[in-house]
């Protein structure tokens, strides 16, 4: 059977196209050839190389070394990494260099060496072939932009997570697109749960935002807005700024309900202290100004009820300024008691003494000597003298103290028979201006404090003070240590 | 020892004698040149924290942020095989951690062989270092360009596909191949060195080994370290290039020995 030949095959040996030399191939190779000396000097190149590089063989062969061709800081590389590689493994494959052309440009190559050695073992030449990798350095280069924005992308990503602002990208149908690690706490919701929901849904309270809020435009100067909001764990304040970012709305959101507490508490107390003094203050300026405009027509015992008033006021102005001096000496950490050990009756004795109950009350003590206790005694009695002020405040009729040993604690309780507080306010009527009626309907003044020193006293002194559950009025207890001298 | 992944060889009572690789490589580089004092030396190779075999996770950039990081690896090495009277051989960069070094404890060494050094490479006023400080971004944007083929971690950081074993294959260009952000740290921190004023300090007799056509450390470089080393003596090599470890091992080993 005759040889079947590929007709195109045919068609390529009559055409005289594949009669190439090995000198062909060489010089015209879609690679540049050049063989070099140990030390870089070109000896031999083929035409590929002369193309690419824009010189002539004679300005080449004999006269540069490979180094010429290569950018200052390649030239390092060259001898730092290159040639000791090529020197230890006798070859060096795709090393990405540049060679520069006669006119300065440059053409990104990816180069390959073998490095050929005589008998004795010593290097004599280098054949180097570099092929034009233009593309893929520039691929190359996309990878290492790729790789840096992938990087910066992650470091923004780390710096969101890590914000103390909560941070939500909410698209344009209303849909969470993102919310950060602080959003996600503000909410009390997974960012998994809540992405790609509706944010009026997966989010407590985000109705309350979106409704309040205007969006800044692109250039807009953002301004934060403080909105209330119903959350899952009650009310809260958020203070919400909101800027468009593309077609999403970006919200930077940040709890402020503490600080706004504080606000709160701050008014309270400046309308608080103003009302308490200015009644007083008024009674006294009043029964001064009858005093001094009216002196003349006054009877002796209008007069002397007229100065009482004003000692009178004058003392409860001095009492309250006491309390709020006492309240601050304590919130600074101040008050260290001074403990020691006496009969309890007398503290109770003390303070019925230096209660006026007045015409509306009675103060009925029930006490047995003989409780020793172990406290500060002053301030054990303004625990008392409070908790006594607070009963008649409260109440009409009859202020009941009582001291009992209960379980190695000694037991004072302080009951009236007023309207009682109800069990839900039971711990907050010892925080400080927490008061049982803000508005003062039942006209009951008083600046809220007095309660509040009774409790840290009697935690200074390691007592504990509370309220006893009772269908009317109310009965509040201190418990403080027994003396263990008995 | 671990850390810089130490070989000891040669004669065990001998002298010892310290080989230090310079930038780019590893202990690898001194093979053909330390076989000819194995008889009668104590041969020390080690590799540079971040380069080699070396403990890649004990790199610290604050310590290694200046050559005096590497001297005291040295010192510390130096002690704890309790050496004195040390023979340091030192290529390129390695030259001038030893003179940091020897300036610091020179109870330690009883003599410097310095390969190719270079206190500065960048030029500066009448000095010539050889570069500029663009030539040493080209050298960084060569490291990068490189550590694309043959490391492990770019590529499949950028593509996500860490799991490629192929990735993961030794690889043909292996004996220089580090860590690229150690490797662009180490350059940078090695081309922007100025050691110049460390010169004056030392008082150990050394060796100044200067190659023909050495581009990182032109013959004007050898000849200013031999000038401000007070002890030193310069032997001109013939070699060409950076490397006379590897290129002329015997001419390289000979000019040693006549200096030992």
């Amino acid at each position: 059977m005759p040889e079947q030949t590929d007709p195109r095959i045919h068609d390529l040996a009559r055409d005289g196209l594949l009669n190439e030399s090995a000198e062909e191939l060489y010089e015209n190779a879609p690679a540049a050839y050049f063989s070099s000396l140990p030390d870089g000097t070109l000896v031999r190149v083929n035409e590929t190389l002369l193309r690419w590089t824009g010189y002539s063989r004679r300005e080449i062969v004999g006269r540069k070394r490979l180094h010429d061709l290569l950018p200052p800081g390649a030239r390092i590389y060259l001898e730092t990494h290159y040639a000791p590689l090529l020197q230890m493994q006798g070859e060096v494959r795709e090393i990405a260099l540049e060679l520069v052309r006669s006119d300065g440009s440059r053409l990104p190559v990816l180069m390959s060496s073998t490095l050929v050695r005589d008998e004795t073992g010593a290097a004599r030449i280098v054949r180097t072939t570099a092929v034009d990798a233009s593309e893929r350095r520039s691929y190359e280069r996309e990878l290492l932009r790729a790789r840096a924005d992938a990087e910066s992308r992650a470091r923004a990503a780390l710096a969101l997570e890590r914000v103390a602002e909560g941070v939500l990208l909410i698209g344009e149908d209303g849909e969470v697109l993102l919310m950060n690690a602080a959003a996600e706490a503000i909410f009390g919701v997974n960012a998994a749960a809540a992405i790609a929901r509706p944010a009026t849904e997966a989010l407590a309270g985000w109705l309350d935002v979106v409704s309040r809020i205007s969006t800044a435009r692109e250039g807009e100067a953002l301004a934060a807005e403080v909105v209330p909001v119903q959350g899952r764990g009650g009310e809260l304040w958020l203070s919400v700024a909101a800027a468009q970012a593309g077609a999403a709305t970006v919200f930077t959101v940040r709890d402020v309900t503490g600080e706004r507490r504080l606000d709160e508490i701050r008014s309270d107390v400046i309308a608080i202290v103003s009302h308490e003094l200015r009644t007083p203050l008024t009674g006294a300026f009043g029964a001064a100004q009858t005093l001094h405009g009216r002196y003349d027509d006054l009877g002796d015992e209008q007069r002397r009820r007229l100065v009482l008033m004003i000692v009178d006021q004058c003392d409860r102005l001095a009492k309250i300024l006491d309390q709020i001096l006492l309240t601050s000496q304590i919130d600074r950490n101040g008050l260290d008691p001074t403990l020691q050990a006496f009969d309890c009756t007398e503290v109770v004795d003390a303070v019925v003494r230096g209660v006026d109950a007045g015409l509306r009350h009675r103060i009925v003590a029930e006490t047995s000597a003989g409780v020793r206790i172990r406290a500060d005694l002053d301030r054990l009695r303004q625990v008392v003298a409070n908790l006594v002020d607070n009963a008649l405040k409260y109440s009409e009729g009859a202020v009941r103290i009582a001291v009992a040993e209960r379980d190695f604690r000694a037991r004072i309780t302080v009951a009236d028979d007023g309207r009682g507080i109800p069990a839900a306010e039971r711990d907050r009527v010892f925080e400080k201006f927490f008061r049982l009626d803000p508005v003062q309907r039942g006209g009951v003044g008083g600046t809220g404090l007095g309660l509040y020193i009774a409790r840290e006293l009697t935690q200074r002194m390691g007592g504990r003070i509370g309220v006893l559950p009772r269908e009317r009025g109310a009965t509040f207890f201190v418990d403080v240590p027994l003396a263990n001298d008995i | 020892m671990r850390r810089n992944n130490v070989t000891l060889g040669g004669a065990v009572r001998g002298t010892p004698m310290m080989f230090a690789h310079g930038f780019g490589c590893d202990q690898n580089m001194w093979r053909y040149v330390t076989l000819a004092f194995e008889d009668s030396y104590r041969i020390v190779l080690f590799d540079h924290v971040g380069a080699g075999g070396s403990d890649l996770g004990a790199y610290d950039r604050a310590k290694y942020g200046s050559l005096e990081g590497y001297a005291d690896d040295i010192l510390e090495l130096c002690r704890e095989l309790e050496f004195r009277d040390v023979i340091f051989v030192g290529h390129s960069v390695s030259a001038m951690m030893g003179v940091i070094a020897a300036a610091k404890e020179p109870e330690r060494f009883s003599k410097l062989i310095l390969v190719g050094p270079s206190p500065r490479y960048i030029d500066d006023g009448d000095y010539t270092g050889g570069f500029t400080r663009e030539d040493i971004d080209g050298l960084l944007d060569s490291l990068d360009s490189n550590y694309l083929g043959w490391s492990h971690t770019y590529a499949p950081a950028i593509m996500g596909r860490a799991d490629r074993p192929e990735l993961g294959e030794e690889l043909t260009n292996s004996f220089c191949r580090t860590d690229p952000e150690i490797a662009r740290h180490f350059a940078r921190v090695t081309f922007l060195s100025d050691n110049r004023e460390d010169l004056g300090r030392v008082t150990t007799p050394s060796l100044v080994l200067q190659c023909s056509e050495d581009i990182i450390a032109p013959t004007a470089v050898g000849e200013f370290v031999h000038d401000h080393l007070p002890a030193s003596e310069l032997v001109y090599l013939e070699a060409k290039g950076h490397c006379p470890n590897l290129s002329a091992p015997e001419e390289t080993v000979e000019a040693i020995r006549r200096f030992l």
